[in-house]
């Protein structure tokens, strides 16, 4: 039972979340497949940015112009068919179950469309550490006991809403 | 993006950090997202209006 848990729990987060209990049930029941030698949708993205990249896209105008190219009806999201469409036009070499893989990792909402949203969280991935940093010691700044959670008291120490119009005018109290 | 619809009033490390995965996503440069943390939450205290 805890094999099988530990199978499904990909982050070892102790809980399964929807995304990998449908991952798993989705990728067996229709691929198929043995997991083995499937390339993962990590290693999919990865190739699609690196192709991305080499045709100049590199900021978020020139991904979202990408987008909006692959985006044939202009619904700003992309439908199974226009994603497969638009990977054939990459030239990435991906087969027909790379490409459901990778449009089942991109479909982060499991929607059935990858809004423009998706792609671009997709597409830029995490943060980078320096970045992180920084992110992290503004949580560090209003978190005040250490717990690692962030509620009304510790807001209250940093946020003053004593400029608030509405306070100024005496409608309400900070 | 990613963050569970159910307001718990409270902010998680994990919430807060994927929240600005979100915003970070958005902004290409990293000066520039350096420019923006630090005007919005005064890490250097140079905008510090109530300490004089």
């Amino acid at each position: 039972m805890d094999t099988l848990y530990n199978l499904y729990d990909k982050d070892g987060s102790g809980t399964l979340d929807y995304r990998e209990f449908a991952s798993e049930v989705f990728q067996r029941e229709v691929a198929g497949t043995p997991a083995k030698g499937r390339a993962s949708g990590e290693d999919l993205i990865q190739r699609l940015r690196d192709k991305l990249k080499s045709r100049g896209a590199r900021g978020i105008i020139g991904l979202a112009k990408q987008f909006r190219i692959m985006d044939d009806n202009h619904s700003l999201s992309l439908d199974k068919f226009e994603f497969s469409k638009a990977m054939s036009d990459y030239m990435l070499g991906f087969s027909e179950g790379e490409i459901q893989t990778l449009f089942g990792y991109m479909d982060y909402d499991r929607s059935g469309l990858i809004e423009y949203d998706e792609f671009l969280r997709m597409i830029r991935g995490p943060m980078n550490a320096n970045r992180k940093k920084i992110v992290l010691q503004a949580f560090a700044k209003m978190d005040k006991d250490g717990s690692g959670m962030l509620d009304m008291n510790d807001i209250r120490g940093v946020y003053t809403a004593d400029k608030h119009p509405d306070v100024l005018a005496g409608k309400k109290t900070e | 993006m990613r963050n569970s619809n159910t307001p718990d009033h409270i902010i998680s490390k994990d919430e807060w950090c994927e929240y600005y995965n979100n915003v970070s996503a958005s902004i290409d440069r990293d000066d520039y997202f350096a420019l923006m943390m630090n005007n919005a939450w005064n890490l250097d205290g140079s905008m510090d209006v109530n300490k004089k």
